[in-house]
């Protein structure tokens, strides 16, 4: 197999995998998804201009995610549920432990739901701009969209998924 | 500030907070939110949770793809590369078969038995659809005699060459194709009664 087939899947896998992840909200689905990415990309990256690779795999991605979530009977019953995702994050990351206090263990328990029901493009624009930090012009380019449209639909998905946690917390307290 | 003001100024405050909190609004906008927020607690409540809400979004970790999903991706391509060798194989030895490499069968003859078929069909269906008379019932006599003559011949070549080629490659794409086209453009056309007054 290609040598520089490999070095693309070992570039991209993660980044495809923590979007799948966030966007569907539990690893089965986020496994699936990330390997039918690389399969695609294993049967189009011939084809596909250096520059481009990534715009290309962000689209592809976020395309796989969208069906795997229209194939699904019912959304809310496949998210991870709160504590487990904080668990399975830390895990999976290697990252340090969180700190302990309520209020953050409360919003971070609603967090990955809560984004994970944000309907499409604001999921995706959120996910690419505040979990994977790309920038506006690469965000625009992958999503096809105006950059104003981009930073409108960011602000709008980031006020969305505050309206939800605020009602969660406020269920919860 | 009059209630009404202030409900007025808290939802457009709470539209512009997001970008508010990105540092993304004219310093007008930025004075006015600044002041509404000084005399206003709910919508101070509602910056803090919006920079809340960035915060632990920007917080979440970049995730690890497992091992076991790269593997699975490698066996999928690598069974896939397999079944294509197999076929770029199958293809090479037609493709050499055609050319009288293996079974010493002059191109020249597949050649022509291919255009007799070809040829043939077309000039039969041609001929229906040009002519407004009907064909005759000896035309369509000659004309399948001369088809099957020629599917024999096809056949021959084909069971000399290896029943694989005539069953995958020849009845299949070919033959039988070319059949049910002729077949069926014979028996759309009317036919006249034969010579001797009888009925086909």
């Amino acid at each position: 197999m290609a040598d520089e087939f490999r070095q693309l899947v070992d570039r991209y896998r993660d980044s495809v995998y923590t979007f799948a992840y966030y966007s569907l909200g539990n690893r089965e689905e986020a496994e699936d998804a990330t390997q039918e990415v690389l399969v695609r990309l294993w049967k189009n990256w011939r084809r596909i201009d250096r520059k481009r690779i990534s715009a290309w795999i962000r689209r592809v991605t976020r395309n796989a995610c969208i069906d795997t979530l229209r194939s699904r009977q019912t959304h809310s019953a496949r998210v991870v549920a709160g504590g487990e995702s904080i668990a399975f994050l830390q895990a999976a990351s290697n990252e340090p432990e969180p700190d302990t206090c309520t209020e953050v263990v409360q919003l971070r328990d609603h967090i990955q739901s809560a984004l994970a029901s944000l309907r499409e493009p604001y999921r995706s624009i959120v996910i690419l701009r505040e979990i994977q930090d790309m920038k506006y012009e690469h965000i625009s380019d992958s999503l096809d969209l105006p950059l104003n449209t981009v930073k409108s639909y960011l602000y709008r998905g980031r006020r969305m998924l505050r309206d939800k946690l605020k009602e969660a917390l406020h269920e919860r307290a | 500030m009059s209630g009404r003001e202030r409900e007025i100024s808290c939802q457009w405050v709470s539209d512009s907070i997001e970008s508010y909190v990105d540092g993304d609004v004219s310093q007008h906008d930025k004075a006015m939110i600044e002041r509404h927020i000084r005399k206003c607690s709910g919508c101070r409540e509602t910056l803090l949770l919006a920079e809340d809400v960035r915060e632990e979004l920007r917080a979440l970790p970049t995730l690890r793809c497992p091992e076991t999903v790269a593997k699975a991706v490698f066996d999928r391509i690598g069974a896939r590369r397999s079944k294509e060798e197999r076929f770029s194989r199958a293809l090479r030895r037609f493709k050499a078969w055609v050319a009288g490499r293996h079974a010493g069968i002059p191109r020249a003859a597949v050649a022509s038995a291919i255009a007799i078929l070809v040829i043939g069909s077309a000039l039969l269906i041609g001929r229906s659809q040009r002519s407004q008379d009907p064909i005759s019932a000896q035309q369509v006599a000659e004309a399948e005699a001369a088809l099957r003559w020629t599917f024999a011949y096809v056949n021959e070549i084909s069971r000399r060459s290896g029943f694989a080629v005539r069953d995958e490659v020849f009845q299949a794409g070919v033959v039988a194709p070319v059949h049910r086209a002729v077949r069926a453009a014979l028996e759309a056309e009317p036919r006249t009664p034969n010579k001797d007054g009888g009925s086909i």
